[in-house]
C-alpha cells in the first residue's frame, strides 16, 4: 500500500477531521428534490437508515440546512453510546410544545429506549418535521438508505484532493466492512506515516 | 490505534439463553414466594386478642391418622361476646423448627393464657402467632436471580461502550455513564454479598457461640432418653448425618421434653461419630442435661464447644469479599481513576484546572511521591469474584451433566456448556495471572517537584519494594503521548500515539534496580501537558520490569508539565 | 459562495504570524459591506485539528462599533501563557483571531503561531534523547 504526501502535520493531513467534515453528502439537485418530496409525502416524518460510517449524520445535517433555508427552526438531539438519554434541556425547551415551524432532528435515535422513544414521539407530535438517523429501519418510515462502496470512498478522497487507486480503495473499504468513516481514518494514518517517512529520508539525505 | 469493541453475535445468543433462564427462574420463584410474604405482611394489621390454649401437642413422626409431623394447636378466644376456636399456628401454616416447636408447645401447654392474632374483617380467622420478620424478605432472594438475568441480558444487547478516556474525566473526578452503572452494579453485588454473608455468619456462628456462652451457667439436671436415632440428610455433596435425641427432665415438679442435642445444627459426613453417640444413649438411659434456669423449656444435652462451630465462619468469607468490594469501589470513586492499566500519580492537584492555559505557580516545589491509586489486591478481588460467580453457576450445570452421564452423555447440554466452561477457565487464568502479579515488586517513585516546566530538571528517585531479585531488567522512561478522540454519530474512537520517549533508567544491575536516581533535563521546546474534551497531550513515567516466566511489571505514572508564564513580552 | 457585496478581513501587525505568550496582539479589521453592520465581534481563540474531533476555546472577545458600511478599526488582546501551538501526527493546535458580523452572518479569520519562541512545536522533533538522563 502506498500513499505519497508532503511532510505531514496533523492539520495538513487531507484526511483530518475538519476537512472530512466539510465533505457533504453526494446529492445533486434532483436527488434533493426527491428526498424532500418523500419527506412531504410521509407527513414530515422519516428515518435515514444505514450502517456505521455510511453518511447518515452528514445527510441529516445537509437536510437540516435545507429546511433551515426554508424557514424551519431546526432543533437537534445528538445521541451516542456515552449519552443515550435526551438532555433535560431539550424537555424544558420543548415544554411549550413544538409547532409546524419546528423541525426535530435526532441523530442516533436507536440509542433511545422504547419508553424514551414513545415520550419523544408524544412531544414531537405537532412538530412540522421529525427526522431521525438509525441503523435499522422501523421507528419511522424510511426516507433514505445510505449505502457505501469503494467508489464512494474514492469520491470522498477526490473531494479531499487525494487520488486513490481502485485497488487501495477496495482493500481499505473491505477491511472496514464498508464503514467509510473508519476507512478514512485508516487513510489518515497511511498519509501521515507516508509523509513522515518521506520527511525522514529527506532529512537523512540532507 | 483505534480502540472500539464490536458485539459478537454467537456470544450474544448464548448470553441471551443463559441469562434468560436466570430471569425466568427468578420471576417464577418470585411469583411463588410473594403470596406467602403478602399474607404474612397482612397479619401486621390483625388485632391481638387474649386467648386460652386448649390443645398443644407435637407430632414427631407421621401418625396412623395421616397427620404429618408438626406442632398442632387449638386455642379459644372471644370477640364481641362470641366464642371462637382457632387451629392455625401461623397464616402460612408453615412448619417450624422441630426443637423450637417442642419448646414452644411446652411453653404454651393446654390451659395457658396467651394472645392470638384475629383478622379484623372476619373474627373466625385467627392464628396463634406471626412468623419471623424474615418472611418479608424472602422475595428478595429470587430478585437476585431476576437482577442477574436482567443485567446479563442488558449487557448482551446494549452497545459496548468505548474505552474510558484516561486523564480528563479522571482528573476532574467525573465518571462516564458506563462507569457509574458499573459502580452501582458493583455496589449492589458487594452489598448483597456482605448482607448475606453477615446474616449467615450470625445464624451459623454467632448465635450458637452466644448461646454456648450463655449456657455456661445453666443448671445441670438429670434426664431420661426418650428417643435417639441417627438422622441422614441428602445433599449435593453426598449424605450427612446428625444425632437426633429426645429426652425428658423435671424442673419444679413439672416434666419437660427437649430435643436439642447441641447449639450448632451442623451435620457431618461421619456416620460412625453420630452412631457412637446414639449407641451410648438408647431410650431409657439416664443422663444429664443443662436447663436454662429462667426458662425450663429451654435445654441442651451437650454444651461443649465443638470443632463444627468453625463451619459457621465460612459465610464470613462472602461477607469479607462483599465488604472488600464495597470498600474498593467507594475508595476508588474518591481517588483518581485509572484506565487501560495506567496507574495515576495521586499528587496531581485536582483543584487546579489542568494544562490548557494554566501557568506554573511560582515557587511551587518540593519532592513528591508518586503512588498508585488502584491496588493490585482490589483488581485481584474483582477477578476472583467474577471467576467464582461464573464458575459457580457453570458448575451446577456441569454436575448435572455428569450426574446424567450414567445413561449416556447429553451432547446438546455438553455443547451448550462448552463456551461457558471456556470462559470460566479463561477467568481463572486471568485471576491466577493477577494473583501472581500480586507478589510483583512495587515501584515507588519520587520526583523533585509537582510543577515541572520545559527546560526544568526532573530528578527521579525510585525504590522497588518486594521481590527485587526476581527482576531481570528495569526500564523507566518519560513518555509523551497524543490522544485524539473522534466522535461522530453514535461511534467514538480514541487513537494514541507516543511522540517522545526519554530514557531515565535501563539497568540489569540488582542494586540499581532496587533503588536509584536519575536526572533529566527537559528540553526547553517541550510541549506542555494539554487536556481538552477530545484531544490531549499526556506525559507519563513508564516503569517496565522484566520478570522471567512471570507477569512483568507495567506501571505508568502521569505527571504534568506546565507552561512557564513568560512576562517578558507583557 | 461568499457574497462579493460584503468584504471583511482581519490583519495582524506587519502580517506577522509568530507570537509569544503574554505578548500584546494588535488586530486590524477591515470591512466593506452593503450596509452598516452594527457591532463587529473580534474573537481570540484556539482550536485543534487532526484525527480527533475538533476542540475550540474562545479565549477573549472584543467588540468593535462599526458606524459605517465600510471602515477600519483595531483592537488588542494580551495573549495567554498557554496552550502553545503545536503539531503532531494526531493533533495540531492552531491559534487564530476571527472577526464576525452577526447581523450578516459574515466572518473572517487569521491564523498565527503562539509559542515561547514564536515557532510551532513539532512533537516528533522531540523524539528520543532530547535532554538525556544522568544517574
Amino acid at each position: 500500500m502506498s500513499l505519497r504526501g508532503p511532510a505531514c502535520r496533523a492539520r495538513d493531513n487531507p484526511f483530518a477531521v475538519h476537512r472530512v467534515l466539510r465533505v457533504r453528502y453526494a446529492f445533486d439537485a434532483a436527488a434533493w428534490e426527491r428526498l424532500l418530496a418523500r419527506l412531504a409525502d410521509r407527513g414530515g416524518r422519516g428515518a435515514i437508515v444505514g450502517p456505521h460510517g455510511s453518511g447518515k449524520t452528514t445527510l441529516l445535517e445537509d437536510l437540516a440546512g435545507r429546511l433551515q433555508a426554508r424557514g424551519q427552526t431546526v432543533r437537534w438531539i445528538r445521541l451516542n453510546r456515552e449519552e443515550r438519554a435526551i438532555p433535560p434541556a431539550f424537555w424544558r425547551a420543548a415544554r411549550p410544545g413544538l409547532g409546524s415551524a419546528d423541525a426535530l432532528f435526532i441523530d442516533g435515535a436507536e440509542q433511545l429506549t422504547w419508553l424514551g422513544w414513545l415520550r419523544l414521539r408524544f412531544v414531537a407530535r405537532r412538530a412540522g418535521v421529525c427526522v431521525i438517523t438509525t441503523h435499522r429501519p422501523g421507528r419511522l418510515p424510511t426516507l433514505w438508505t445510505c449505502t457505501t462502496s469503494p467508489a464512494v470512498l474514492c469520491g470522498v478522497a477526490e473531494r479531499l484532493g487525494v487520488s486513490l487507486g481502485p485497488d487501495l480503495a477496495t482493500t481499505v473499504f473491505q477491511r472496514h466492512g464498508g464503514n467509510i468513516r473508519e476507512a478514512l481514518r485508516e487513510l489518515y494514518d497511511c498519509w501521515s506515516r507516508a509523509g513522515t517517512a518521506r520527511t525522514t529520508s529527506a532529512a537523512a539525505e540532507a | 490505534m483505534a480502540e472500539r469493541r464490536q458485539p459478537s453475535g454467537p456470544t450474544r445468543v448464548f448470553m441471551t439463553l443463559f441469562f434468560g433462564v436466570f430471569l425466568l427462574a427468578g420471576v417464577g420463584f418470585f411469583a411463588a414466594v410473594v403470596p406467602a410474604s403478602v399474607r404474612h405482611a397482612g397479619t401486621y394489621f390483625w388485632d391481638r386478642v387474649p386467648c386460652t390454649m386448649v390443645e398443644s401437642r407435637v407430632v414427631h413422626e407421621a401418625t396412623v391418622e395421616g397427620e404429618p409431623p408438626g406442632w398442632y394447636v387449638r386455642f379459644a378466644y372471644t370477640i364481641d361476646g362470641r366464642r371462637y376456636e382457632g387451629f392455625r399456628l401461623n397464616v402460612n401454616e408453615a412448619a417450624g423448627d422441630a426443637r423450637e416447636d417442642l419448646c414452644r408447645s411446652q411453653q404454651l401447654a393446654p390451659g395457658v393464657e396467651t394472645t392470638c392474632l384475629v383478622h379484623p374483617g372476619d373474627p373466625s380467622v385467627a392464628v396463634l402467632e406471626r412468623q419471623g420478620v424474615s418472611v418479608l424478605f424472602v422475595p428478595l432472594f429470587p430478585l437476585v436471580f431476576v437482577a442477574i438475568g436482567g443485567g446479563g441480558l442488558w449487557v448482551a444487547w446494549r452497545r459496548p461502550a468505548p474505552e474510558p478516556r484516561s486523564g480528563f474525566t479522571a482528573r476532574t473526578g467525573a465518571h462516564t455513564r458506563e462507569e457509574r452503572i458499573g459502580r452501582r452494579v458493583g455496589l449492589a453485588f458487594g452489598g448483597i454479598f456482605l448482607l448475606v454473608g453477615l446474616g449467615l455468619t450470625h445464624v451459623l456462628f454467632l448465635r450458637p457461640v452466644f448461646a454456648l456462652i450463655g449456657a455456661g451457667d445453666w443448671t445441670e439436671v438429670p434426664c431420661e432418653i426418650v428417643a435417639s436415632t441417627v438422622a441422614s440428610h441428602d445433599t449435593d455433596d453426598g449424605t450427612t448425618y446428625s444425632v437426633e435425641l429426645t429426652y425428658r427432665y423435671v424442673v419444679d415438679g413439672r416434666s419437660y421434653l427437649s430435643n436439642r442435642y447441641r447449639f450448632t445444627a451442623v451435620s457431618t459426613g461421619d456416620y460412625a461419630d453420630a452412631a457412637a453417640v446414639v449407641e451410648q444413649c438408647p431410650p431409657g438411659t439416664p443422663a444429664t442435661c443443662f436447663v436454662d434456669p429462667h426458662d425450663p423449656t429451654d435445654a441442651v444435652f451437650d454444651r461443649s464447644w465443638s470443632g463444627s462451630l468453625g463451619f459457621g465462619l465460612i459465610p464470613l468469607v462472602f461477607a469479607l469479599a462483599g465488604g472488600g468490594l464495597l470498600f474498593g469501589i467507594l475508595r476508588q470513586g474518591r481517588g483518581v481513576r485509572a484506565a487501560s492499566g495506567v496507574r495515576r500519580g495521586r499528587w496531581i492537584d485536582r483543584t487546579r484546572t489542568p494544562a490548557a492555559g494554566a501557568p506554573a505557580a511560582a515557587g511551587a516545589s518540593g519532592p513528591v511521591v508518586l503512588t498508585p491509586v488502584t491496588s493490585r489486591g482490589m483488581k485481584l478481588l474483582g477477578l476472583v469474584l467474577a471467576a467464582l460467580f461464573w464458575n459457580g453457576i457453570v458448575s451446577v450445570f456441569l454436575v448435572s451433566l455428569f450426574d446424567e452421564s450414567g445413561g449416556g452423555i447429553n451432547w446438546f447440554l455438553a455443547l451448550f456448556l462448552t463456551p461457558f466452561v471456556l470462559v470460566g477457565i479463561g477467568l481463572i487464568g486471568v485471576a491466577l495471572r493477577q494473583f501472581l502479579a500480586l507478589s510483583n515488586p512495587v515501584p515507588r517513585l519520587t520526583i523533585n517537584s509537582r510543577v515541572l516546566a520545559p527546560g526544568a530538571t526532573l530528578e527521579l528517585t525510585w525504590a522497588i519494594r518486594g521481590r527485587v531479585r526476581a527482576l531481570r531488567r528495569l526500564r523507566i522512561e518519560l513518555e509523551g503521548r497524543e490522544e485524539a478522540t473522534y466522535r461522530r454519530g453514535t461511534d467514538t474512537s480514541t487513537d494514541r500515539e507516543v511522540f517522545a520517549t526519554f530514557p531515565l533508567a535501563d539497568t540489569a544491575d540488582p542494586a540499581a534496580m532496587a533503588a536509584g536516581r536519575a536526572v533529566l533535563r527537559l528540553p526547553s521546546r517541550l510541549m506542555h501537558s494539554f487536556t481538552a474534551r477530545n484531544n490531549r497531550i499526556v506525559w507519563a513515567l513508564q516503569v517496565r520490569g522484566e520478570i522471567p516466566r512471570w507477569p512483568d511489571i507495567e506501571d505508568a505514572f502521569e505527571i504534568e508539565i506546565v507552561p512557564v508564564e513568560d512576562a517578558r513580552h507583557a | 459562495m461568499p457574497d462579493p457585496a460584503h468584504q471583511l478581513a482581519v490583519f495582524l501587525p506587519g502580517n506577522r504570524t509568530d507570537f509569544r505568550p503574554g505578548e500584546r496582539l494588535q488586530v486590524t479589521v477591515l470591512w466593506a459591506l452593503e450596509r452598516t453592520p452594527g457591532p463587529i465581534e473580534v474573537r481570540l481563540f484556539w482550536m485543534t485539528r487532526g484525527k480527533g474531533t475538533e476542540d475550540l476555546q474562545v479565549v477573549s472577545t472584543e467588540s468593535i462599533h462599526a458606524g459605517a458600511a465600510a471602515g477600519e478599526a483595531a483592537c488588542a488582546f494580551v495573549l495567554p501563557a498557554a496552550p502553545w501551538s503545536f503539531s503532531g501526527r494526531l493533533i495540531s493546535l492552531v491559534w487564530a483571531v476571527e472577526a464576525v458580523v452577526p447581523a450578516l452572518d459574515l466572518a473572517a479569520s487569521c491564523e498565527f503561531v503562539m509559542a515561547p519562541d514564536g515557532i510551532e512545536i513539532h512533537l516528533e522533533s522531540l523524539a528520543p534523547r532530547g535532554g538525556g538522563a544522568q544517574p
